[in-house]
């Protein structure tokens, strides 16, 4: 059965870190794009409004590509006081319903993010900025992204992992 | 349902959620899947939280929160920070408490490159106090002004913090930002003068030590090289946005680009570096943006439940003056900081805050430079302050969490002062702004 998994639980992992991938090209993008306009703007010629919009669809696509790869990576910060302070086997019962709440919560938010994105599909609805978007399209990292996320805090929950890694405060050296 | 029941519900929830070990951005949207069921037409409402996080996120005014973050990660990768940090050390020569100087001065500029409190205090922590120690220094004085210089890393401009709450706040970016450079300023100073007199009225806190003499050619090369073009990426920063050849948001993608330009230039820039920076920088920019999602619909529920209107109308109903009002605002900061990060803290407060600020007919330039630094003391205050915690994470081995206290006791003083002497002289923070526009 393990075999059988395999190369699909491959094909995930190429998916969640392509995703987070994709979302640092996009961010190094977004720098050069901002730079572009602000050059050819100052230059006197004429800048592209789409610079604009693409970078406001690559604000809400940055986050959502990137978020199943912070849980895996256990890069969310959380208040520590409680749980360090409890005992072993009540911290251990803590860190369960805390992270089947978060399964809950990813779970929830990725079934309305995907009704929302078949109804912006079947209704053919455009988000309107300096060209028409269909909608779908951006609505549709939702779903995928809080889907993922889901996927990965139930991995945490069969792995009896803690969802909580170093925190902001250690660097990689 | 009662505005105060909302508010209790609200940020009860919240809080409870956090305590209870929730990744932050979880628990915003864990409370407002709860309060959009009951305040926003049931299952009607998780819709629309995710429409308003869409409406949030697509929102250009966030593009310097990843771009300050990809330039802060970008100096401390490529090895600049440390060059700056070197260069400082050598040119500061013999004078009593030089190391606490260097961490006052280095701080300065690696945290006006960073933006972030935490990372600063978590680098300077591990590349100065065990120098110090060696040196003989007094732990305070080692560790003190390295907590204290996260202080400035959220008021120097460019700042990702700043950003965030002048959007929250709708108010001006680009003015918040400006507004705190002045301030910084006087904080990095207050920060010498307590240096200077604590080393003067207890010189055995920083022992003398001979130093190897720089020759004065060393020492130009050594400026030119290694300082005045680091300090040219802040001036070019804030230069394009008061000159007005970019917006705030723009100003933080050039200075990003001047960060791996000066990079390249020292020939510090290696794919590894780079990879690092924006992995680095993609983590804080996920998790900030997440939470940023998540509160997105927080604020929107606070005003349809009717409780931040009900807040407002029995915050002001009692007769207290607008300085009262003020500091009342900076003791919850100060509360909630003994066990949140600045961001969340942010997000509860700003949606109540800021309307609180216009009604009261404050500046909101000024009130957010006064809320950020309210968020600093709050994130350094013993005895829960979570910066304390960083501090005692990369402090030597058996430091104990009272000598932690004791030694930011003093620059927490000066952050107050500050705070103080904004009151006093409103144009510290808002003359800068106010030539600008």
């Amino acid at each position: 059965m393990n075999r059988g998994l395999t190369p699909i639980s491959r094909a995930y992992d190429a998916v969640l870190y392509g995703m987070a991938w994709l979302a640092g090209v996009l961010m190094v993008a977004m720098m050069a794009m901002i730079v572009v306009d602000v050059a050819l703007r100052n230059l006197g010629y004429q800048s592209s409004a789409h610079f604009f919009t693409f970078t406001e669809y690559f604000l809400l696509l940055i986050p959502l590509l990137g978020a199943p790869w912070l849980v895996r990576e256990k890069g969310h910060i959380y208040i520590e006081l409680l749980v360090v302070a409890l005992p072993g086997v009540a911290q251990r019962v803590l860190v369960f319903w805390v992270v089947v709440a978060c399964v809950a919560v990813a779970a929830i938010l990725a079934c309305f993010g995907g009704a929302i994105t078949l109804q912006d599909y079947a209704a053919n609805e455009k988000d309107v900025r300096s060209f028409d978007m269909p909608r779908w399209m951006l609505m549709a990292s939702m779903p995928l992204s809080f889907g993922m996320m889901a996927i990965e805090f139930a991995r945490l929950l069969v792995r009896r992992e803690s969802p909580y890694g170093a925190g902001l405060s250690q660097r990689e050296e | 349902m009662e505005w105060y029941w909302a508010v209790a519900l609200l940020f009860g929830l919240i809080v409870a959620l956090m305590l209870l070990g929730m990744p932050i951005a979880m628990a915003f949207l864990a409370s407002n899947i709860v309060a959009a069921m009951l305040f926003m037409g049931g299952a009607k409402g998780i819709g629309q939280v995710l429409n308003n996080g869409f409406g949030a996120m697509t929102s250009f005014a966030l593009v310097p929160i990843p771009m300050f973050l990809l330039m802060g990660e970008l100096f401390y990768y490529t090895g600049l920070a440390a060059r700056m940090f070197n260069a400082i050390d050598k040119l500061l020569g013999n004078i009593r408490g030089r190391l606490a100087y260097v961490t006052v001065i280095g701080g300065t500029g690696f945290a006006a490159l960073s933006g972030s409190s935490m990372g600063s205090t978590a680098l300077l922590g591990s590349l100065m106090v065990p120098e110090m120690m060696k040196r003989g220094y007094s732990k305070y004085l080692s560790m003190g002004p390295i907590m204290g210089t996260g202080g400035l890393a959220v008021i120097i401009p460019p700042s990702a913090l700043a950003v965030l709450l002048a959007t929250l706040g709708r108010s001006d970016v680009g003015a918040l930002l400006l507004a705190g450079v002045i301030p910084g300023v006087v904080l990095a100073t207050l920060y010498a003068l307590l240096i200077f007199f604590w080393t003067s009225i207890a010189p055995h806190a920083a022992p003398p030590y001979r130093v190897q003499a720089v020759p004065l050619g060393e020492k130009l090369r050594l400026v030119v090289l290694d300082i005045v073009p680091m300090v040219l990426v802040i001036v070019l920063v804030i230069g394009i946005m008061v000159a007005g050849y970019a917006t705030p948001t723009e100003a933080a993608a050039v200075g990003c680009l001047a960060v791996v330009v000066l990079a390249a230039c020292y020939r510090a820039l290696s794919w590894k570096s780079f990879r690092k920076s924006v992995d680095a920088a993609l983590r804080v920019t996920v998790m900030a943006f997440l939470i940023i999602f998540g509160s997105a619909t927080f604020s929107q529920i606070l005003a349809f439940s009717g409780a931040s209107s009900g807040l407002i109308s029995w915050a002001t109903q009692f007769d207290v003056s607008k300085l009262g009002m003020l500091l009342i605002m900076m003791a919850i900061i100060f509360f909630l900081g003994c066990f949140m990060d600045q961001l969340s803290m942010m997000l509860l407060t700003a949606p109540i805050f800021f309307p609180l600020a216009k009604t009261l007919g404050f500046d909101l330039t000024w009130f957010g430079l006064i809320m950020l630094l309210a968020l600093e003391v709050g994130y350094t205050t013993p005895p829960f302050g979570l910066l304390l915690f960083v501090m005692k994470g990369v402090a030597p081995a058996g430091t104990t969490m009272r000598e932690i206290y004791f030694a930011a006791v003093p620059f927490i003083a000066c952050v107050l002062v500050l705070i103080g002497l904004i009151i006093a002289f409103p144009p510290l923070a808002t003359w800068l702004p106010g030539i600008s526009r």
